[in-house]
């Protein structure tokens, strides 16, 4: 089924992506043992040693998708989408209750179902809104379906109950459905009515509201719902402009809660300062970059908006990981990707990877011209952009 | 196709402009060096503490009594992933007086750390810990032992003292002043393997300080002090003795004072009290002045013990009068008498004769114009206008002489006459005598400023403002002692001049005079009678008295003929 191709062509792949992952990589398997060397005072490699074998068992997924023609996975978009959908369903029904949610499959590992539906939900839309062509601009064929399938598969995020994820979803499949020639009206109408439903989930959970009001006010009650935020700012303002030092963070030891997820960036802040803080900062803006380069190069529409998708996915997530972290925005159990302690998010986001990098490695060598975007005619009905409608399967 | 481009770039822009902010956000937390977090480090002061108590540094007086020590109280906190929610709602509800709804919604939320209650005494304590071993659904809670500043002597040196926050820091006073030395740290966790050699710190304590306090003195100078502001009506006072040997301050009160435990109650009402009147409010010191004129006049030999003036009752100098304060001429006048009399003509004729540079030379030695760095917080200068400052005045000069145009703390005061009674040694005035930090004893030495005049001058001096005492201050005689003193009646200066009906009466002293031993002043603020011969005098005269009493300086014929006898 999935021959090998004996004539892979990698020289065109964009390098520059896979040196910014591989920085990421690094500086994560960095972080994670500073992080948790003293979580067992009997090994303290535990928590390194079964990062390292995420990242192998990661890297397998990376380079097999990397050499792969992107064109391959469309093929399996609706299986893989019917897959984590049963996936999602079964785990809340039999799921084990961890950290008051039921996102984590496995106690003992740590195989979030949520990040793989978060990769299945990209191939999926990618080739779904592909597939449109000009009816996207369509309400009753272009808006509405789509509408329904997010909201489905954002429903059963939300039950796990996993709000920030869906929310990321949600972000994901927006931009996507603009890269791909969104009426903007509609677009803004959808928007509306999402935020209206938001709203709505929002007032049902009291725990979701309390995070909102203790982000209005991080500081207002230091011992009590501010004290995870609390910590986790104390130890960027004990980083500085230079930071403590690697393995130096002060807060890690005084009790700031998962030092080597979710607040993991808090604690780089702390031991390398301003400096580290930023660079990563950068590493993430530069991955943005070369992410979105290559869904303007790609060959198709369908590569496009498939890059768009998995670019927006690792940049959201950095973002909504770090401006929790910064009390910018209300903290939520987001992993930074490639840097937090993490199996599944670990090899979704390099899979991912691996698929951008097939991607660029297929794209257009010459530097854009109008010329060179016949693909992307401009509908003579609407005034705006539409994606042509490839081969289709 | 166009639009297709820049909707990409759009999203780029939208990703770019999204972390400038992180990035700005981060530098505001790492590097602004006015965040909320460094702005109150103490809201997040729990997260670098372990559970193991440690004790802020008591404050002793100089024997050992203790004046401020830590007790125990106890903080409530809950680890709300291991207990019952409704069971620990139930059972805590009546011991903190809390509605047990409330604390059933607050405990409900799992998380590792919940703040209940502060400053639990030891029995409520006692009954929770108790309940927490037997009951397996209040596993979650832990008791924390809070100490709390406790002032034993109650309001006793108060002032001087100053208090400790809810948050354990020490604010105004000596607590503030040393807050360095009497804080105590937490200790870092142990059992922890650290990249950094870092090992397991023990919790600790603050260091002890013993001040040069005598809490009996402090006590009989509170009490004469208050008693004589309330028997003139007046509106405040300071009184302080020291060593003038050693520079120490044996007791300093203030009228209004405060009791340090009821900070939150005062800093509400009438925070001015948490100041220190004896190093913080300065006042137009007048005639005592006097005592650093004449001691210029004598060292720059422009004057001698046998000199006379002509006292002609005034002296005008660039359209300013100035006359004596019973506003008549003496005549031939000798240099004592002068002092006795406390003529102003006199100390104005001294000033003349030495000139600017001479005269303010001798007034920074003495120490005005310039803090003592007594260890006490929010000490001030006072004011002294030297010669070159844009709004000197040539009057300045004669003015200063006895006191006026000017002004200092009553800190400033004593501590330039006591550098007469101590041979002409200016010490710098301290109020810790030593550091106790386990056993490690540190002392505080005194510490000569400089020597301000010579012996020869001092002994004149000495012998002048002993006649003042027995021949005009009779009020200011302890029978047996020989006493050394001088007045100062100062005006109150206002935004339009001198208040008229006001004044502070005020008096130094030291006894005894051939070997003094203890040095007084007393500042009485706005009394009924105007002079400070009528009240600040018989208050020194009494405080005087029964401290040597106290610490058993005899008689001046009994110590100087076993003096003899011993020679």
């Amino acid at each position: 089924m999935l021959r090998r191709q004996p004539n892979v062509n990698l020289g065109n792949s964009d390098y520059w992506l896979l040196g910014i992952i591989i920085s990421l990589l690094c500086l994560g398997l960095l972080m994670v043992y500073s992080t948790t060397y003293f979580f067992l005072d009997d090994d303290p490699f535990y928590f390194l040693a079964r990062q390292i074998v995420w990242l192998v068992l990661g890297s397998g997924p990376l380079l097999l998708l990397w050499r792969l023609d992107y064109h391959y996975i469309r093929r399996f978009s609706v299986p893989i989408m019917a897959a984590t959908m049963l996936l999602l369903i079964v785990i809340l029904l039999v799921g084990g209750e961890l950290h008051g949610g039921q996102r984590w499959l496995l106690q003992s590992g740590s195989i979030q179902p949520s990040e793989i539906a978060k990769l299945a939900v990209i191939i999926y839309v990618a080739d779904w809104l592909s597939s449109k062509g000009e009816q996207i601009k369509d309400v009753t064929l272009g808006l509405i379906p789509f509408a329904i399938l997010i909201g489905v598969i954002t429903g059963l995020i939300l039950l796990q109950p996993d709000f920030s994820t869906s929310m990321i979803v949600v972000g994901i499949a927006v931009t996507m459905f603009f890269i791909a020639g969104a009426e903007l009206l509609q677009l803004g109408i959808g928007l509306m009515f999402g935020g209206a439903t938001l709203a709505i989930i929002l007032i049902q959970a009291p725990y979701r509201l309390s995070r909102i009001t203790t982000f209005m006010d991080p500081l207002a009650d230091p011992s009590g719902k501010g004290y995870q935020i609390g910590l986790t700012l104390q130890a960027l303002v004990n980083g500085g402009f230079a930071g403590r030092g690697l393995g130096n963070s002060v807060q890690k030891l005084m009790g700031l809660p998962l030092p080597h997820t979710d607040s993991i960036f808090a604690i780089l802040g702390e031991e390398l300062g301003l400096l580290g803080s930023l660079m990563v900062i950068g590493l993430f803006a530069a991955l943005a970059y070369r992410g979105l380069r290559i869904a303007l190069k790609a060959s198709d529409p369908y590569g496009a908006v498939l890059a768009t998708g998995i670019t927006c996915w690792i940049t959201l997530q950095a973002l909504v990981n770090v401006g929790g972290v910064t009390a910018t925005i209300p903290f939520t159990g987001i992993p930074l990707p490639f840097v937090s302690y993490g199996g599944s998010a670990l090899v979704s986001t390099m899979a991912a990877v691996g698929i951008l990098l097939s991607i660029s490695r297929t794209s257009r060598v010459s530097a854009p011209t109008g010329k060179d975007y016949a693909s992307f005619n401009i509908g003579w009905r609407y005034r705006g952009p539409r994606l042509p409608r490839l081969i289709r399967r | 196709m166009v639009a297709y481009r820049y909707r990409l770039m759009f999203v780029l822009i939208c990703f770019f402009l999204l972390a400038f902010i992180m990035a700005a956000r981060l530098a505001y937390w790492q590097v602004w060096p006015d965040n909320i977090l460094r702005q109150r480090p103490d809201l997040m002061a729990h997260g670098a503490t372990n559970d193991a108590p440690h004790w802020r540094g008591t404050i002793f007086d100089r024997n050992g009594y203790p004046l401020a020590v830590d007790v125990t109280e106890y903080d409530l906190d809950a680890d709300t992933r291991y207990l019952d929610p409704k069971a620990t709602a139930t059972f805590l509800s009546p011991l903190l007086k809390m509605s047990a709804t409330d604390l059933e919604t607050n405990l409900s939320i799992k998380r590792p750390y919940l703040r209940l209650a502060r400053s639990l005494q030891a029995d409520v304590a006692q009954k929770i810990s108790a309940a927490v071993q037997s009951d397996i659904l209040l596993r979650g809670l832990h008791l924390k032992v809070a100490p709390r500043r406790y002032n034993p002597a109650g309001s006793l040196a108060g002032t001087i003292l100053g208090y400790v926050n809810a948050d354990g820091k020490g604010v105004y006073g000596l607590e503030s002043m040393l807050d360095d030395r009497l804080r105590s740290q937490a200790g870092s966790l142990g059992g922890i393997k650290l990249i950094d050699p870092l090992q397991f710190v023990p919790a600790r304590n603050g260091t002890d300080i013993y001040l040069t306090i005598d809490r009996v003195i402090q006590d009989i100078t509170e009490q004469v002090l208050f008693e004589t502001i309330i028997s003139h009506k007046a509106e405040g006072g300071t009184a302080i003795v020291m060593n003038p040997k050693t520079g120490e301050i044996l007791a300093m009160a203030s009228y209004p004072s405060y009791t340090p435990s009821n900070f939150a109650e005062i800093a509400q009402k009438n925070p001015d009290l948490f100041q220190n009147p004896a190093i913080s409010k300065i006042y137009e010191p007048g005639s005592v002045v006097k005592v650093v004129t004449v001691a210029a006049g004598l060292d720059t030999g422009v004057i001698t013990p046998q000199s006379t003036y002509n006292d002609t009752g005034s002296f005008t100098i660039s359209g300013l009068t100035i006359e004596n304060w019973d506003r008549m001429s003496h005549g031939i006048t000798s240099i004592p008498v002068m002092l006795q009399k406390s003529l102003n003509l006199g100390t104005v004729h001294i000033a003349d004769y030495m000139g600017q540079a001479k005269f303010y030379k001798y007034m920074v030695d003495f120490g005005f114009g310039q803090p003592t760095g007594v260890e006490l917080q929010g000490e001030v200068s006072g004011i002294l206008r030297l010669p070159g400052h844009p709004r000197f005045n040539q009057a300045d000069l004669y003015t200063n002489s006895f006191g006026q145009g000017m002004a200092a703390t009553p800190l400033q005061v004593i501590n330039a006459v006591a550098a007469v009674a101590n041979g002409g040694k200016l010490l710098r005035p301290h109020i810790v005598k030593e550091y106790r930090d386990g056993n490690t004893i540190v002392a505080v030495q005194p510490t000569i400023v400089r020597q301000v005049v010579g012996s020869r001058v001092v002994h004149d001096l000495n012998e002048m403002l002993v006649g003042v005492v027995e021949n005009e201050v009779t009020g200011a005689a302890i029978p047996g002692y020989r006493v050394a003193g001088k007045t100062g009646t100062s005006e109150i200066p206002t935004a339009t001049g001198y208040d008229p009906r006001w004044t502070i009466g005020s008096f130094v002293a030291y006894a005894p005079a051939d070997d003094p031993q203890i040095i007084i002043l007393a500042k009485i603020d706005k009394p009924q009678l105007p002079l400070g011969e009528q009240t600040a005098a018989p208050a020194v005269r009494v405080i005087m008295k029964q401290t040597l009493g106290y610490l058993g300086i005899a008689p001046d014929n009994i110590r100087l003929a076993a003096n003899q006898a011993n020679r």
